[in-house]
C-alpha cells in the first residue's frame, strides 16, 4: 500500500526526458508531472518529474527505456 | 487567396491544409511560454506541445524523439550535420546532384583539413552505388547524398549506400529536401543523419526544418548557447535534442508542422506519391511532343514527382517569366544547384521545374501543357 502513494522527484538531464518519462510513467499508471528540480538536487536550471507510485517501479521502467535519472530523493 | 496556379512545390509548398496556420495562431495564444525555460504551467506546456511533434516527426523517420531536431530548414539541418560530423578534417563524397546546402558547407571547409570527392549519379542505382564506393578512402569520414534531385527528381540509390557506408563505418548524411513526404524514409535504412525542410513535402511553415539522427556519429554543435539546462556551466551541454537547439525554438512553426505531418500521415505518402506522379505522367504526355522540348529524365531513371524541361533554346528564366505572366508559378534558372547543372549540362540555360502538390489537379496541368505549346512557338 505504501508504494501506491509513494512520491518521488527524479531529476532529468532535459526538459525533452522530462517530458518523455512522464508520457511513459503516465502510460504504465504512474501519476506524474514535470516539475522545474529543486535546488537540493541540481544546480542550474534543469527538469524533473515528481512522480506518484513505486518509487523501484518507476525507476526500473526509466531504466529500460534508457532514461537517465540524474538524481532522485522520495517527498 | 492567390490567384495563380502554384507548381513550385519543390520551392516551398503551398497551399498548406487549413490545420497549418490554425495550429500556428492558436500556438501564439495558447502556448505563450518558452518550451524549456522556466518551470511555470506555460513553459511546461510549451514544453510537452513540441515534444509531441518531436514524437511525430521522429516516428515518421524511425527516430527516437531526443534524437530529432528542429532546426530553421534544411539548410540548417545539413550544415549542422555535415559540419559537426566532419569536424576536424576528413574526405567527403558528395553526388553530382547535390544542392549548395550541401556543396557549398564542404567547399567553405576545404581549406580546413577537409577534401571531397564528387561520385557521378548514373542511370543505373548499380552504377551510381559504383561510383561512390570506387572514391572510398581510408579517411572517409562521411557521404552526402540527396535521396532526390531538387532539379531533376531523379531518385538516388541511399539504400544502397546506406549498406554500403555501414559495411565501410562511414556515416551517411541525406538530404530530404525534396523526399519527406513523398518516399518513405528510415534511420533503419536509409541513412544514419536525415536531414530536411518541414515546408515542403510536410506541408509546415517555412522557417522549420528537421536533423534526425540515430546517434551514431556525434555532431558538434554549430551554435552554442541557452538551452534551459545546466545553466551555471559553460560548456554546451551534451544531451540531444538541446544540444544541437540553442536558443528559443519556433513554437508556432513547429506546431504548424506537427499539423502538416500529421496530414502526411492520414493521406499516406504512397497516395501522395502516386496522385503527384500520375500529374507528372500527364505533364509528360502533353508536352514531350512539342518541336524542340527537352525533358531531362532518364529512360531507366527513377523519379520523384518533379520534372525538369526546357523549350527550344529558350533561357528557362524567360520560359518561366512568360507562364508566370500566364498565371502559373514554376522555378526557373538553376535551382540553387550548381553541382547538378553542371553535370546534366545546363550551365547555359537552366531548367524549368515542375513541381506539383497534392492539391493540384489534372485540369491545371493540361491548361499548363497547352501554354508550353504556345510558348514553344515564340
Amino acid at each position: 500500500m505504501r508504494s501506491k502513494h509513494e512520491k518521488t522527484v527524479f531529476a532529468m538531464s532535459s526538459v525533452t526526458y522530462a517530458v518523455k518519462a512522464q508520457s511513459l510513467l503516465r502510460a504504465n499508471g504512474f501519476g506524474c508531472e514535470v516539475i522545474r528540480t529543486p535546488k537540493d538536487l541540481a544546480k542550474g536550471c534543469g527538469y524533473s518529474i515528481m512522480v506518484i507510485g513505486s518509487r523501484e517501479n518507476a525507476e526500473q521502467l526509466l531504466q529500460r527505456a534508457g532514461i537517465e535519472i540524474k538524481a532522485s530523493r522520495a517527498i | 487567396m492567390i490567384n495563380m496556379i502554384y507548381f513550385d512545390n519543390s520551392a516551398t509548398s503551398y497551399p498548406k491544409p487549413a490545420s497549418v496556420p490554425q495550429a500556428m495562431a492558436a500556438a501564439v495564444v495558447q502556448l505563450g511560454g518558452n518550451p524549456g525555460r522556466g518551470g511555470h504551467s506555460m513553459a511546461v506546456n510549451a514544453a510537452k506541445a513540441v515534444y509531441g511533434v518531436r514524437e511525430q516527426a521522429a516516428e515518421m523517420f524511425g527516430a527516437q524523439p531526443e534524437n530529432t531536431v528542429f532546426t530553421v530548414n534544411c539548410t540548417h539541418a545539413l550544415n549542422t550535420a555535415i559540419k559537426g560530423v566532419v569536424n576536424g578534417g576528413g574526405h567527403i563524397i558528395i553526388s553530382s546532384m547535390e544542392h549548395n546546402a550541401v556543396s557549398r558547407p564542404i567547399y567553405a571547409m576545404l581549406d580546413n583539413g577537409v577534401s571531397c570527392s564528387v561520385a557521378r549519379a548514373a542511370e543505373s542505382d548499380d552504377e551510381t552505388v559504383s561510383n561512390f564506393d570506387k572514391l572510398i578512402r581510408g579517411d572517409t569520414k562521411a557521404i552526402v547524398c540527396t535521396a532526390v534531385s531538387n532539379v531533376t527528381g531523379k531518385i538516388l540509390p541511399v539504400e544502397q549506400l546506406a549498406k554500403l557506408c555501414r559495411e565501410k563505418g562511414i556515416c551517411l548524411i541525406c538530404d530530404a529536401a525534396q523526399a519527406a513526404g513523398v518516399i518513405p524514409l528510415s534511420l533503419d535504412t536509409s541513412a544514419d543523419i536525415i536531414c530536411t525542410a518541414g515546408h515542403k513535402g510536410l506541408f509546415g511553415p517555412s522557417g522549420t526544418g528537421l536533423l534526425i539522427t540515430n546517434g551514431r556519429y556525434p555532431i558538434t554543435p554549430l551554435m552554442e548557447g541557452g538551452t534551459g539546462t545546466t545553466s551555471l556551466e559553460t560548456a554546451q551541454p551534451d544531451i540531444m535534442p538541446e544540444r544541437l537547439e540553442s536558443g528559443t525554438v519556433n513554437v508556432p512553426g513547429i506546431m504548424g508542422l506537427g499539423k502538416g505531418i500529421g496530414f502526411v500521415k492520414a493521406k499516406g505518402i504512397d497516395n501522395i506519391h502516386r496522385k503527384e506522379e500520375v500529374l507528372c505522367e500527364l505533364f509528360i504526355d502533353r508536352i514531350k511532343n512539342i518541336d524542340g522540348i527537352k525533358i531531362y529524365r532518364e529512360k531507366e531513371g527513377k523519379y520523384a514527382p518533379i520534372v525538369a524541361f526546357n523549350v527550344g533554346d529558350m533561357h528557362s528564366d524567360d520560359a518561366a517569366q512568360y507562364l508566370g505572366e500566364h498565371g502559373f508559378a514554376l522555378r526557373g534558372g538553376y535551382q540553387c544547384a550548381a553541382v547538378t547543372h553542371h553535370f546534366l549540362g545546363t550551365l547555359d540555360c537552366g531548367v524549368v521545374r515542375f513541381s506539383p502538390s497534392v492539391f493540384n489537379n489534372e485540369a491545371q496541368v493540361a491548361r499548363l501543357a497547352d501554354y508550353v505549346k504556345k510558348l514553344s512557338l515564340f
